[in-house]
């Protein structure tokens, strides 16, 4: 376990060296959130229904969503380069895992932006504002269901990358990926405003569960019923997820050449 | 004259190199393809879904808004065609030193800076843009097309030229910090574009009106298309690109001019 300590506390360092392109890529995260904020606070005060939400709910689910999904979100392309170029191959000779070893990489970043939305949250909580249906018991709930969220796109992205193997770019599959995820993951407008279809149909996926579900929790806005059972949908998802990813490794690691010093 | 010829044939030749590529990495094309066109469709059930709720956003109708992303779409075609891949090179280019490289051509700096490589992988964006906004003139009806159409081309070129120059503008950093990447940014302030501005009010609107010039880039020649012809802000689009283009030149040679060689 020491060794992957040492890999987030690496991760750390290079994080506080580029610090500033930390800020701006979370800024990058944050303007899209807000942006598609000021647009349905336009239109509800133009007096567009946007029930379920009001206006005020609609602020914290937006600040959720950007919270939730610069936890959950990782990129592919740093997998991806890491083949295309062998340097792959200096992982695979070592005794760690380098499933894991991308896993602990991006704990740096993503517990720096849990801990600054935790102090945000308390900070507004102790001026009195809140969400409606908020409970302290929401908070536990949701740190487990953000692990579990941060799990399966983890797997997404992972697999993503390493179809490196066969591919010389996979920006585009990434792409598709993540516009695929757009509506169907509540990132663009929450769930309930969007027409019936795309909401029955993103069941059936796993991004309602990685992005939308957590904010639920938070937001109070789900039974403990609902939570259990969207827990034990996103563990299956978790399951299939690591399935793909063992084969996927297998095979690409065995056809796997790397030439050079 | 002469140079403005010698600079033009050597883009045709990057054009060419890139058209190559893209033959040689056809799969390659397919993917960026389907995103894009995915892409789009994902925008306009958005749009619909919005639509189903309300008759106008901002003075906004369905078609205008059609317009917009094909704009939007003719945009990133134009700009992935030229300039883009700078955002993408320059801070591994100055990182590694590949600058000095660069500075000894017999060529502007900032040409060379600006073309490393062209984008051909979004180059149906351009027939899927235009297509869309074929639709939504042909729906719309505007009075004097001809005029119109004159107009959407001037700010088509003062908005790929202010975008040129908030791209050198944001890239001016990278001189400063080590590993920055500017295109995460660029792409969340350009998602903006595809909402019209007009939706936004008060201190909203002005900023992204006139501070992040997004809504001149986007919105006032895809409205201009639709119709509704601006003089004020058709002159104040070229205005601002003639001003973003001048300064983002004087700070870009300035950098350069600064710029201590850093490579093996």
């Amino acid at each position: 376990m020491s060794k992957y300590l040492n890999i987030v506390r690496l991760s750390f360092a290079s994080l506080l060296e580029y610090r500033f392109n930390f800020v701006v890529q979370f800024l990058s995260g944050l303007v899209g959130n807000v942006i598609l904020l000021l647009f349905w606070v336009n239109l509800a005060n133009s007096g567009v229904d946007i029930r379920p939400y009001t206006i005020t709910s609609l602020v914290y689910y937006y600040f959720f969503m950007a919270t939730v999904s610069s936890i959950v979100d990782f990129s592919s392309d740093q997998i991806c380069w890491e083949i295309r170029e062998g340097h792959v191959a200096n992982v695979i000779i070592k005794p760690i895992s380098y499933l894991l070893d991308n896993w602990f990489a991006s704990l740096a970043e993503k517990s720096i932006i849990l801990g600054g939305g935790i102090i945000f949250l308390a900070a507004l909580a102790f001026l009195g504002y809140r969400p409606a249906g908020f409970e302290a018991g929401s908070a536990v709930v949701f740190l487990g269901v953000l692990l579990m969220a941060s799990v399966a796109n983890f797997m997404i992205a992972f697999i993503v990358g390493t179809l490196g193997f066969w591919m010389m770019y996979t920006g585009g599959i990434r792409s598709l990926v993540s516009v695929a995820s757009l509506l169907v993951s509540g990132r663009m407008v929450p769930m309930e405003l969007l027409p019936s279809f795309l909401n029955n149909l993103s069941y059936f996926l796993p991004f309602r569960y990685i992005y939308f579900f957590p904010v639920q929790v938070l937001l109070g806005q789900i039974e403990s019923g609902m939570v259990v059972r969207n827990c034990m949908v996103l563990a299956v998802w978790i399951v299939i997820l690591l399935a793909v990813v063992n084969v996927i490794w297998r095979v690409g690691v065995r056809r796997l050449e790397v030439i050079g010093t | 004259m002469s140079s403005i010829i010698r600079y033009l044939r050597l883009y045709c030749k990057f054009v060419q190199f890139g058209f190559m590529n893209l033959i040689t990495w056809r799969a390659h094309l397919a993917i960026w393809t389907f995103v894009h066109a995915f892409e789009l469709l994902i925008n306009i059930v958005f749009f619909s879904a919005v639509y189903l709720r309300t008759n106008t956003i901002g003075g906004w109708n369905i078609y205008e808004v059609v317009i917009l992303l094909g704009y939007m779409e003719l945009l990133l075609g134009l700009g992935s065609l030229t300039f883009f891949p700078m955002m993408y090179d320059l801070d591994s280019v100055i990182r590694r030193g590949d600058l000095e490289r660069k500075l000894v051509t017999p060529l502007d700096i900032q040409f060379v800076m600006s073309f490393p490589w062209i984008d051909t992988s979004d180059i149906f964006s351009l027939i899927t843009g235009t297509l869309l906004m074929v639709y939504g003139v042909i729906k719309l009806h505007p009075m004097m097309l001809a005029f119109n159409i004159l107009a959407f081309i001037i700010l088509l070129v003062s908005s790929e030229l202010i975008i040129y120059s908030i791209i050198v503008l944001l890239a001016s950093a990278v001189f400063k910090v080590t590993r920055l990447k500017i295109d995460s940014l660029f792409w969340s302030v350009l998602f903006i574009g595809k909402i019209p501005i007009t939706a936004f009010k008060g201190a909203t609107y002005f900023i992204l009106m006139f501070i992040v010039p997004i809504g001149l880039v986007t919105a006032v020649p895809a409205r201009t298309l639709a119709g509704v012809f601006d003089p004020v802000y058709f002159g104040l689009s070229v205005v601002f690109a003639v001003v973003l283009f001048t300064l983002s030149r004087k700070l870009f040679l300035h950098n350069v001019r600064n710029y201590s060689g850093v490579g093996s």
